[in-house]
């Protein structure tokens, strides 16, 4: 629904974009270029540090800039508002040089800028989410998940300006991460002296719905449910935008969005429905990028609970099920099959580990032999949400209870609302359950501790409760080491005692699509998961 | 009258404040919390989740949260939304013309066609048109309308692609501020060439979709309500005297017949409003069954319970006001006696 | 139903009832009068197959309704391009046959139609006639109670209450029998209400009849007619009712073949596969028209009061 007043545009960008539409309407072939996103919810608000939805980061990033910035369509590190940095030889300090001559958007919400981007907004930002008596640090529910998730509280011990153009940070400890943290969506700088402004005006509140940063485009108006409106900012220090107007429209029914895409409403779509994509690959209009999703699906055993404390009931369940069947009809397409716990784009990934067969007598005979008579009743726990690696965990469940019926275990399928559903099954009340994982700094340390020991315990995160002495010294040693090909060694050799041990049945990685028409031209599909629209141009 | 209106408005009363307990105590039997819906695999520590609590209030005994509800409730303080920090008045405001504008033209189209046509039928009695109208008003009214909806999104907005397939306008192309709220004014006022043809193309689905039960009913009613108005004396007398037979069934028997149809009509307007439950989720319509269903979904409990307490009013006092009306309407019936 | 009630009716000896149909000896003209309406005898054939299909699904429909053949995911009906004899409506999303799912669907549906009658119709009528006999403390709360359900729209209520209970059968079932709660209290007081002034109450009061003989046997069998229009008709909202649980996933539970669940996966399918989503809107569609037909037979032949259409 769409906001009154106070949270719009001034009068000002009102009439420029009055002017817009005139001549969107009467398209010339000199009319401004406008591209369409068709995205799939409202975002909370335009501060990163406030939110932990990829809806609302896309939602600011057309905005603002990190100090640090992911590459496009990578995960390498660049400069970003930091024209350089410099670790120390101890690592416990970190100098930032600022870029200089990089102006914040002017003329939004009524707001100029008197002067450019410095240490001062470098400062404000990161204080607005560390230090409680900062004037922001209550505005807008001000709650930092992802600062306190990434322990800077601790990890930051001081964070000072040198002079207008250097900051430095001074560590507790050597972090090796905190670069790559700096470029993630949380550490974005936002503009001191517009909130100086609005607190002046009195409307402190309007500083994270209507924005103002220092980003390739500039922030025009925002509908909720409808629509965010951005146009181009022709000073952008960095890579600009190739288009004049951007506009995210908020769509978020899957089939809405391809209606709209091969209507040519919009130009780009994410989230399809697996059936819809397919015909969008058919579509000579439209086109089609992809890439691996850095995740996980999988089916946990819960190993402190009969009979899965026995290794060959838990191989012979992982040869039970057609994984060929689920990748096929659930994925349809958007899914890959997985054998190892963390997926084949990852360094350290072992595909010399072979995956248990699809064998259903062999099965029978692994429970036999494990004293398990059948019929054997068990639970087995679905999700009641879509997740990004799984698109449809009840679905997956039914395929699964069919197939276990055939070796004589009658499953029960069990849900609860999602929040719930993770307590509980962290607690460890399930016998069988399906969650998943999504990584999010490209470490595969991000994604074997969930088979450790230390989340093992009752609400930890290890949903197999499997605790294997072997597997868990040299989880704690891989994180020890530095060196990325030693750690690759022992994670292709606890991948093997994993398989081995069994005690989940890995479903899949699932494959990230976005669709576009072809007109649309430079767009790179970030590893990531985020959407950037810099540098994307229609021909 | 007043007497009687004051009487049914303090009636009221009390069951404002169970309805206030009620769906305080139900929202907190619930499971699942409001912090913990939101939070994804990685979960969230303990201690923040203390933290957000307290934020939240729901740390404290639930007594005295009730009574703090209470007490900022009558201070016209309906609490504000976990999800969008948003006022929940605010919000609902802001939704509510929406839901009004979709009902009203839902309850349009039923009474434009459904009491011609159930008149019609009434004057025709037993002829093939009248058969053809039962049968189609059978069919309304036993309609699964989630089903309905999809069905027409799949062939008209989907397949043949006449129609969108959901939303109030097409936000991308217009624009403009909500002055009203309600889509065909403000696209009018826009001055926007198209703006208010785009509009009413995005109601049209969901106007027939909501609008077919009480299609149904109205034809129903106004059909036997008119028949048992012809049998009557002085309709006979009417048309023994020898007047148009246009004139009979217009003038006197439609204005009689008429009197139970309003009932129906005004009722289910304020069901409509309330309960558009279905039709807004499956078009995308950002009205007030929408955010209700969302809401319990996102555990919002300030916007879940601000929300049904003011549906549930808007049902109430739609109900007070349809049988004042009633009263109006009908001079046999006299309030207060 | 109408015989027994017509049974207990007559056991108030010297007591006038006000009905035909209910007399002894009107089955004959209550049937008559129901054939009447050829509309009301299409609908009530449709139900009788329909509860005959039901409840001999498992000889009926052709494959278990759960086995999943996945060699025919998503298979066409038999009169698309591609489809076969062996799925005849075609297959869902897991490759499980249509017809059979739509078969076993019935036995649910009908479950939950009846269930929710059954329940609310003896609940209505004690409450509705404490509500009419015990004095107006006890009829103000009932009343009160029932006007506090009617005013929470009735979904977002039934969602409420599944939310608190969990999804599942039998919770559908109570959340529905809630919302539907009040109007057979409503029914029943109103009717009672009317008895109530009537000369043969009196008269059995002066012979000193117990309040619960006159509740339930004296005045209860003349209120029954507009109940039993009433509960028949109930038994269709009440299957819509649960199917839009189901259609927000908040009905029955997989793999149970539920319509408005089988409606809810195959919103997926609405571009690629629409058979999914049209068959199980058909078979609700079908089921609530004959039902609604039926109802409409019988009101006409009970209540002679309403006007015959």
């Amino acid at each position: 629904m769409y906001r009154t007043n106070e949270t719009w545009g001034t009068r000002a960008t009102w009439g420029a974009f009055a002017i817009l539409c005139a001549g969107l309407a009467t398209a010339s072939p000199l009319a401004a270029k406008t591209l369409v996103y068709c995205s799939e919810g409202s975002p909370e608000n335009f501060t990163p540090a406030l939110n932990t939805t990829g809806t609302s980061f896309d939602a600011a990033r057309p905005l603002f800039d990190q100090l640090i910035e992911f590459k496009r369509g990578s995960t390498e590190l660049m400069p970003g508002l930091a024209e350089s940095y410099e670790v120390s030889a101890d690592g416990l300090a970190i100098t930032f040089k600022l870029r200089k001559n990089v102006k914040f958007h002017s003329g939004v919400n009524g707001f100029t800028p008197t002067r450019d981007f410095n240490a001062q907004d470098v400062i404000w930002s990161f204080e607005r989410q560390g230090k409680p008596d900062h004037p922001y640090a209550k505005v807008s529910g001000g709650k930092y998940d992802y600062y306190a998730d990434m322990k800077m509280a601790t990890l930051v011990k001081n964070l000072e300006a040198v002079d207008d153009y250097t900051v430095k940070m001074t560590l507790g400890e050597p972090s090796a991460p905190m670069l790559a943290n700096l470029a993630m969506d949380f550490a974005t700088i936002q503009s001191a002296e517009y909130a100086a402004f609005l607190s002046k005006a009195g409307k402190p509140e309007q500083f994270d719905q209507i924005p103002v940063g220092t980003g390739p485009f500039s922030f025009v108006a925002y509908q909720k449910d409808a629509v965010i409106r951005y146009k181009k900012n022709a000073d952008y220090w960095g890579e600009k935008a190739l288009v004049d107007d951007l506009v995210y429209a908020i769509t978020p029914d899957p089939t809405a969005r391809y209606s709209k895409l091969k209507a040519g409403e919009c130009h780009h779509a994410i989230a399809l429905r697996p059936a819809d994509i397919k015909e969008v690959g058919n579509d000579p209009a439209l086109k089609l990028s992809n890439q691996s999703g850095l995740n996980i699906a999988y089916w946990a055993f819960n190993t402190q609970k009969k009979p899965f404390d026995d290794k060959r009931v838990r191989q012979a369940f992982n040869m039970a099920i057609d994984k060929a069947a689920i990748i096929r009809d659930i994925y349809q397409g958007s899914g890959q099959a997985a054998k190892n716990l963390i997926p084949p784009t990852l360094w350290g990934y072992n595909d010399a580990v072979p995956d248990y067969p699809f064998d259903p007598e062999k099965a029978k005979a692994l429970l036999k032999e494990a004293g398990v008579t059948t019929p054997l009743e068990i639970d087995l726990w679905y999700m009641p949400v879509q997740r990004p690696y799984n698109p449809n965990a009840k679905g997956i469940a039914e395929m699964m209870q069919a197939d276990l019926d055939k070796i004589g275990i009658k499953a029960k399928l069990v849900t609860y609302e999602w929040g719930e559903y993770r307590k509980r099954a962290q607690q460890g009340e399930h016998t069988t359950a399906q969650l998943g994982w999504t990584g999010d700094n490209g470490d595969p340390d991000n994604f074997f501790f969930l088979r450790g020991c230390a989340a093992a315990r009752a609400g930890g995160q290890n949903l197999t409760k499997w605790c294997n002495k072997e597997y868990d010294e040299l989880l704690a040693q891989a994180q020890k080491l530095t060196k990325q090909e030693e750690r690759a060694e022992i994670y292709k050799k606890m991948q093997v005692i994993e398989k081995e041990e069994a005690p989940d049945f890995k479903i899949a990685h699932s494959i990230v699509y976005e669709s576009m028409r072809k007109e649309e031209d430079g767009y790179k599909q970030s590893p990531l998961g985020g959407h950037h629209f810099k540098g994307v141009d229609i021909k | 009258m007043l007497p009687y209106l004051l009487k049914r408005l303090a009636l009221t009363v009390p069951t404002f404040f169970a309805l206030m307990f009620l769906t305080f105590v139900a929202i907190r039997l619930v499971p699942g919390d409001p912090v913990e819906v939101r939070t994804g695999e990685r979960g969230i520590s303990a201690e923040r989740l203390a933290e957000f609590r307290h934020d939240l209030g729901l740390d404290q005994p639930v007594w005295k949260q009730f009574i703090d509800y209470v007490w900022r409730l009558l201070h016209g303080d309906f609490g504000t939304s976990v999800v969008t920090n948003d006022k929940v008045l605010h919000e609902f405001l802001t939704l509510f013309p929406a839901t009004v504008e979709l009902s009203l033209c839902a309850m349009l189209l039923a009474v434009a066609i459904g009491v011609p046509a159930g008149a019609f039928a009434a004057v025709k009695r037993g002829s093939w048109y009248d058969q053809t109208l039962m049968a189609l008003s059978v069919a309304g009214f036993s309609m699964p309308i989630f089903w309905w909806g999809l069905l027409l999104i799949m062939q008209v907005a989907v397949k043949w692609g006449l129609l969108p397939v959901g939303g109030r306008i097409d936000p991308i192309k217009y624009y403009f501020e909500a002055k009203t709220g309600f889509m065909l004014i403000d696209s009018l006022m826009s001055g926007q060439a198209g703006a208010f043809k785009d509009a009413v193309r995005h109601l049209i689905l969901p106007t027939i979709v909501l609008g077919t039960v009480p299609l149904a009913i109205i034809a129903r009613m106004t059909r036997s309500s008119m028949l048992e108005v012809l049998s009557e004396d002085y309709v006979r007398t009417a048309r023994a005297k020898g007047l148009a037979a246009s004139r009979v069934y217009g003038l006197h028997a439609l204005r009689n017949a008429l009197i139970p149809v309003i009932t129906v009509i005004g009722l289910s307007t304020g069901g409509l409003m309330a309960g558009a439950v279905l039709t807004e989720t499956i078009f995308s319509w950002p009205g007030i069954g929408k955010w209700l269903i969302e809401s319990i979904g996102r555990r919002d409990y300030p916007a879940l319970q601000g929300g049904v307490l003011l549906v549930s009013a808007i049902v109430i006092f739609v109900n007070v006001a349809v049988d004042l009306l009633y009263g109006v309407i009908n001079p046999r019936i006299r309030h207060g006696q | 139903m109408a015989s027994d009630q017509a049974a207990s009716g007559a056991l108030a000896p010297g007591i006038p009832v006000g009905n035909v149909a209910l007399a002894p000896g009107g089955l004959a003209n209550f049937w008559a009068s129901f054939a009447e309406n050829k509309g009301a005898v299409a609908g009530l054939a449709i139900l009788i197959v329909i509860v005959l299909l039901a409840i001999f699904a498992g000889s009926v429909a052709p494959h278990n309704p759960l086995i999943q053949f996945r060699d025919a995911v998503r298979a066409p009906p038999v009169w698309e391009t591609g489809g076969t004899w062996r799925h005849i409506l075609g297959t869902d999303g897991l490759g499980r046959d249509m017809l059979s799912r739509l078969i076993f669907g019935a036995r649910v549906s009908l479950f939950i139609g009846l269930m929710v009658m059954a329940v609310s119709f003896v609940l209505g009528v004690v409450l509705g006639l404490l509500s009419a006999f015990s004095g107006a403390v006890v009829d103000t709360i009932i009343s009160r109670v029932m006007d506090l359900i009617m005013s929470v729209p009735g979904l977002v209520l039934a969602i409420l209450i599944v939310a608190v209970l969990g999804p599942s059968l039998f919770n559908t079932i109570t959340a529905v029998t809630v919302v539907f709660l009040p109007r057979f209290v409503r029914l029943v007081r109103a009717s009672a209400m009317a008895e109530l002034g009537k000369e043969y109450v009196t008269s059995a009061r002066v012979i000193g009849v117990s309040k619960l003989h006159l509740m339930f046997i004296t005045v209860l069998p003349n209120c029954l007619a507009p109940l039993i229009v009433q509960s028949a008709l109930g038994v269709s909202e009440a299957i819509l009712e649960a199917a839009a649980l189901g259609f927000l996933g908040l009905g029955a539970q997989p793999p149970t073949p539920e319509w408005g669940a089988m409606l809810a996966d195959a919103r997926e399918f609405i571009r690629s596969n629409p058979w999914i989503v049209t068959m199980p809107g058909i078979a609700i569609l079908v089921t609530v028209v004959s039902i609604n037909l039926m109802g409409d037979g019988l009101r006409d032949a009970l209540d002679p009061k309403m006007q015959r259409s």
